[in-house]
């Protein structure tokens, strides 16, 4: 249930503000390059593996960040929703 | 079972509790089985459920407020209208495939009123649509294929239903009673647990649509077809685990925890339980005079911040250490991970690691501070909700067993006298 | 909860302004300790006729160490215990990575224009640059070159990921394990001073094979994941099969797996 109402929240917040950043952690193999190329987006855990900010991608250097992870990612588990 | 209103032809059981042994899952007494003569004879026979009957079946799901009973508690009216809107042609699956290891209720269900999950079954492909009925078990679930297996003969030998049903087992790990892995096994995938980015669709875009209900949640959408939702009585199935054996018991909900637990903990004769592992492996501790008082009541429990999740309710004697058995318990989740999300692969063996250094004394502050950030890294980052479970269940116990945190972290043995409570799988009982 | 969570670890981060004054005082104080470096051992050999080969040989030497630190790094990154190591953290071993790499590339130029520069040398522009093109060693000095293209190839497609090769970067990255492989070859085969350096060529690729068939052998959590993956769902044939006469529309394999 929480899990349902955190993605109809998230959802709703993408349909007011805009795109976010998001991923799949079951393609992740904590590659780590997206870190490097979106360090304004992305956080490593302590296992290396993306923590991603969802705030919606306003601004043009954020949405730049995005688009170029989400080309990077090897395992292709990065995608822009909204 | 006082102060209630279950009467013996409204309710599922009747009244009745089974009896159900720590390790394995066969009914060994209590509630019989209902085979389709028996069941027709005290539940009626279903109408169908196609065009105009489908939508008000769901109006009624809606009106009765019935959610999912395998732990996420989604409406299952919601669930159904989505697939009902998703176009005919698609499949019906009642996930058997209990993945709480504590939980029992899904397996008797299926071993006494198969009948009256398979009308919820046929019901619900009617109003979707389905083509397609699918009863999915854990391969080793004996007892419980047996009973499934003979209902669906019953039923095609008196010629019942016009639709198929099949039998597909699963691997036996908690992973497989995810209702993702259900539907990417139907797609042709492993029977793992999947990323789903659009709840509304968990299927593949443009493959057939998939309905996944709980087996007590299928239980009771066939009760409201048979019987319709103004007869409908909201009660909980919930386990209660004792010593020696597991009780399945139909729990109204104006019933507290306090008298449930009174009346089928085993030990409770020797002296309350000090706090309550409730909603599953994966739910949470609640401290006995926190839970005594609250009522066994899917909505009651959630202003709370509660839930009776897949319905598991293991009392933890006061002889027993809360930090001992979560440890077991996390050490196991963490061996249940299906290996493909990080933060679950890592993260939930560095906690269970922590864990075991506190139970061993052996855990300092760094760790203790490590065991909090982890904690943090790890929650709502999986791709299904295994991972949030594990720490839900160690944030509770850190919380509701300060007392025996700080026993264990100043080095000194636990005054525990009682070791492995809740049963896990492979262990014997 | 994994909002709150996200978005505190992501804030907690450096901001782009902090992260971009750290890097220019880094690299001030890089090429500044560098160049005093390199200027001292310039001056200490100047008058000497051999000083562009002494100085072409320092840089061999110090690229291939760099090359070696920057390999191990990239293992150490991609090791499967990886998650077991907590210092350095994930983000910062990143950073030492790319580091490294800039540093490697650094002395590579430095060591290729000494070297193509030093008329003695015999190698020139041609040498360093093609294959077999050098009069001196000419087979040792295209296993450098061949080095240098493959860690090119690994370095620069990483360095534009995300931009122009997309997702090539991934696979082609590996090749830099072929590069430190000609470039162990090519500093044996290459240096006059092979002998003195030969427990250094040992020590250190020894070192980098162990590493990396621990990266590649050792069984790794993808390996957990296939033996799970492998553990099919089974249809259960009834009997009687009636349903099938109704016209089932699923597929099913001869072995009854579901479909």
């Amino acid at each position: 249930m929480t899990r349902h109402h955190a993605q109809d929240a998230r959802q709703q917040v993408t349909d007011l503000v805009g795109p976010t950043l998001r991923i799949d952690p079951s393609l992740c193999d904590g590659v780590g390059i997206c870190a490097h190329l979106a360090p304004d987006l992305i956080a490593l855990d302590s296992w290396g593996y993306p923590i991603i900010d969802d705030h919606a991608l306003t601004r043009k250097r954020l949405m730049r960040q995005a688009q170029s992870v989400v080309s990077a990612c090897p395992k292709k588990a990065l995608f822009i929703q909204g | 079972m006082s102060g209630q209103n279950v009467t013996v032809d409204r309710s599922i059981f009747g009244g009745a509790t089974a009896v159900v042994p720590r390790g394995g899952t066969e009914t060994l007494s209590g509630v019989s089985r209902m085979d389709l003569a028996s069941h027709r004879a005290a539940f009626g026979r279903r109408t169908s459920s196609r065009g105009q009957a489908g939508a008000a079946l769901i109006d009624e799901l809606a009106a009765v407020a019935l959610t999912g009973r395998g732990g996420g508690h989604f409406p299952a009216a919601v669930k159904w209208r989505s697939v009902a809107s998703a176009g005919t042609g698609g499949i019906v699956v009642v996930n058997g495939a209990e993945g709480e290891p504590g939980s029992a209720k899904d397996a008797v269900l299926l071993q006494t009123r198969p009948h009256l999950v398979l009308d919820g079954v046929i019901a619900a492909m009617e109003v979707t649509g389905a083509r397609e009925g699918v009863v999915w078990l854990h391969q080793g679930a004996d007892s419980t294929v047996r009973s499934v297996r003979s209902a669906i003969a019953e039923r095609i030998a008196a010629s019942e239903d016009e639709l198929p049903l099949r039998v597909v087992l699963a691997p036996d790990r908690y992973v497989s009673g995810e209702a993702t892995s259900i539907i990417r096994t139907i797609e042709g995938g492993p029977t793992l647990p999947r990323f789903v980015n659009n709840p509304a669709q968990p299927w593949s875009d443009g493959g057939r649509p998939i309905l996944v209900n709980n087996t007590e949640t299928m239980a009771r959408a066939g009760l409201i077809a048979l019987r319709g939702a103004a007869q409908y009585v909201p009660t909980s199935l919930v386990t209660v685990i004792s010593r020696g054996y597991r009780s399945v018991i139909e729990v109204g909900v104006d019933e507290t925890f306090g008298t449930l637990i009174g009346s089928h903990w085993s030990d409770f004769a020797a002296g309350e339980p000090q706090a309550v592992l409730l909603g599953g492996y994966g739910g949470s501790w609640v401290s006995w005079s926190d839970v005594r008082r609250l009522r066994v009541d899917p909505v009651a429990l959630k202003p709370a911040g509660l839930s009776i999740g897949a319905g598991l309710v293991g009392p933890l004697p006061a002889t027993a250490c809360g930090i001992e058995e979560s440890t077991r318990i996390v050490n196991y989740l963490a061996g249940q991970s299906a290996r493909q999300c990080g933060p679950c692969v890592f993260g939930l063996a560095a906690v269970a690691q922590l864990c075991d250094d506190l139970t061993a004394g052996a855990l300092t502050s760094a760790g203790r501070k490590r065991l909090t950030r982890f904690m943090g890294e790890i929650s709502g980052r999986g791709a299904c909700r295994h991972p949030d479970g594990a720490i839900r269940m160690v944030t509770s116990a850190l919380h509701v067993f300060g007392a025996d945190v700080s026993r264990h972290r100043r080095g000194r043995t636990c005054n525990a006298k009682v070791y492995g409570v809740m049963p896990l799988p492979g262990e014997l009982s | 909860m994994s909002d709150k969570s996200a978005r505190s670890a992501v804030t907690q981060h450096p901001r782009a302004f902090a992260r971009g004054a750290g890097l220019v005082l880094g690299i001030t104080f890089s090429a500044v300790a560098t160049s005093f470096l390199i200027g001292t051992a310039v001056a200490s050999i100047a008058s000497d006729r051999m000083a562009p080969w002494i100085l072409g040989r320092a840089a061999g030497i110090s690229s291939y160490l760099l090359l070696v630190a920057l390999v191990v790094m990239g293992l150490l990154l991609s090791h499967p215990r990886r998650a077991q190591w907590n210092r350095p953290s994930s983000a910062t071993r990143i950073r030492i990575h790319v580091s490294l790499s800039v540093f490697t590339l650094v002395f590579v130029v430095l060591h290729i224009v000494v070297l193509a520069t030093d008329k003695y040398a015999g190698v020139g522009w041609w040498g360093s640059f093609v294959p077999m093109g050098s009069s001196y060693r000419p087979v040792a000095v295209t296993l450098g070159v061949i080095g240098l293209y493959a860690g090119l190839i690994a370095g620069l497609t990483a360095a534009f990921a995300g931009r122009v090769s997309q997702r090539v970067w991934w696979p082609l990255h590996k090749v830099a394990i072929v590069s430190l492989v000609l470039v162990w070859l090519h500093g044996v085969l290459a240096g006059v001073d092979t002998p003195t350096l030969l427990g250094m060529y040992i020590v250190t690729g020894a070192s980098v094979l162990v590493l990396a068939i621990t990266r590649y052998v050792a069984k790794s959590n993808s390996d957990d994941l296939a033996e799970l993956e492998a553990a099919q769902a089974h249809e259960l044939i009834l009997h009687p099969p009636k349903s099938s006469q109704r016209g089932s529309s699923g597929r099913r394999s001869s072995d009854g797996r579901f479909l």
